[in-house]
């Protein structure tokens, strides 16, 4: 599929600086380009891994990413620019990618990681690098990597926060991954993604690099990286701490792929609170009963729009002085874009409609549009 | 003892650091029970304690001058 360009019919002068340093030299540059790596998420943390990968001879780079490019992705997320709002994010990136370097074979992968397309996607690369959003892909991405023993570089961020760490690399005799540092995901509603908890442009870029610095430590067989430790970082008052870890005893993830195919991850990741859920194949019989009603609590210029669907627009902030709106419907199931403005909406109208049935949809308005 | 406190936990502590009497406590277990009565929504929320850099267990001891931390999972990419 990805077809690396040989090594000796590149021009090295463009990698000269990094090639001069003693620990890199030409052999860990012929590294690199023989390599291929896959990163799943191109937001935050993923356009600055893809920059810098790209930049520095990486052979060939894979990305997966259903989203499209939005306003408000535009202050971090440098890859893009304004022409390309309303484009599915791959498409943008692989346009801007291929400009950075024409050495760097790229593929695009515009769908969701799913169990059923998880293992096709990944089994080409040498490394996957983890830029989700969200628990439900990264324990999913986390599993398939354990089960096929692909390294998995992960980051992820919390207001002015980071973490790093890398997976499946065996060091010491040890084999760890994300379920010895975390073995269950947190509630639903417990850890807010940058949509709810906002993030500073400069974080992202520094969290990223930091992520990307991994991934080329470790093509290149550097003994310094990040395996069995994780490093928080905060770039507000630049503490740091590195956690070192062990096989987690208490963890149960999947043992086969036939086991891993059964898993059901969204049921997991919201396991607490699953009778409120209604999955994609639900969804629908649920709004085909008499007297149902679709709520999208998204603000009114987020994109995509439900226009396939009979849905009220009622954003989060303005939900409790509309609660009369939703007095005639008996069953309500409130949507937004990842799920937890949604869950939000659903324990503020149980408390007014106790004898309602209320549910809402975690995957949230892309997944049923694409 | 001050414990470093990370992420989201911020908001239940009011702050980075919080300062605990270390008399009750003997192992990682006894350090949960305190902070689960002082805070009692910690009890809904996942986190590591993190002991002298190294992610701790229940039934590890504790020493007076150890660092500890607690530290969620982010979830942000």
């Amino acid at each position: 599929m990805l077809k690396i360009k040989t090594f000796l019919r590149m021009d090295l002068k463009r990698y000269n600086r990094q090639m001069i340093l003693p620990d890199f030299g030409i052999t860990a540059q012929e590294k690199l380009a023989e390599s291929s790596v896959l990163v799943v998420g191109a937001g935050g943390l993923g356009c600055p891994v893809l920059q810098i990968l790209v930049s520095s001879g990486v052979g060939a780079i894979g990305i997966v990413d259903f989203d499209i490019v939005e306003t408000d992705n535009l202050h971090r997320q440098f890859l893009y620019d304004e022409q390309d709002v309303g484009t599915p994010k791959v498409i943008a990136a692989v346009e801007h990618l291929n400009k950075m370097n024409t050495d760097t074979e790229i593929a695009a992968f515009q769908e969701m990681l799913t169990s059923d397309n998880v293992f096709s996607i990944i089994h080409n690369f040498d490394v996957i690098v983890d830029c989700t959003d969200n628990f439900t892909t990264r324990y999913l991405l986390n599993d398939a990597c354990a089960l096929l023993k692909k390294p998995l570089v992960y980051a992820s961020i919390f207001r002015h926060e980071g973490q790093i760490s890398v997976f499946n690399v065996e060091k010491d005799n040890k084999v760890t991954n994300y379920r010895d540092l975390f073995p269950v995901p947190p509630n639903q509603n417990e850890v807010p993604d940058c949509n709810e908890a906002g993030v500073l442009s400069a974080h992202s870029a520094v969290i990223g690099t930091f992520q990307a610095n991994e991934v080329i430590k470790l093509l290149i067989g550097s003994k310094d990286v990040l395996i069995h430790k994780l490093l928080s970082f905060n770039t507000r008052n630049y503490q740091s701490m590195i956690v070192n870890f062990n096989p987690c005893k208490e963890k149960s993830e999947p043992e086969t792929i036939e086991q891993f195919k059964n898993f059901n991850y969204e049921e997991f990741c919201n396991i607490r609170k699953e009778n409120d859920i209604l999955s994609t194949a639900d969804l629908q019989t649920f709004l085909n009963q008499k007297s149902s009603i679709l709520i999208d609590v998204r603000e009114t210029d987020e994109l995509p729009r439900l226009n396939l669907f009979q849905a009220l627009e009622i954003p989060l902030a303005s939900l409790g002085q509309n609660l009369k709106t939703l007095e005639n419907y008996e069953n309500l199931c409130f949507i937004c874009a990842s799920g937890k403005r949604s869950r939000k909406a659903l324990e503020l109208t149980k408390s007014y409609f106790p004898e309602k049935e209320i549910k809402h949809f975690p995957a949230g308005a892309k997944s049923i549009l694409s | 003892m001050t414990l470093k406190i990370f992420g989201k936990l911020t908001d239940i502590f009011k702050n980075v650091q919080y300062d605990l009497d270390t008399e009750k406590i003997n192992t990682v277990s006894d350090l949960k029970k305190l902070l689960y009565e002082k805070f009692p929504a910690l009890k809904e929320l996942t986190f590591l304690i993190v002991m002298n850099g190294v992610k701790a267990e229940d039934e590890q001891s504790i020493s007076g001058d150890a660092e500890i931390a607690l530290l969620p999972p982010y979830s942000g990419g």
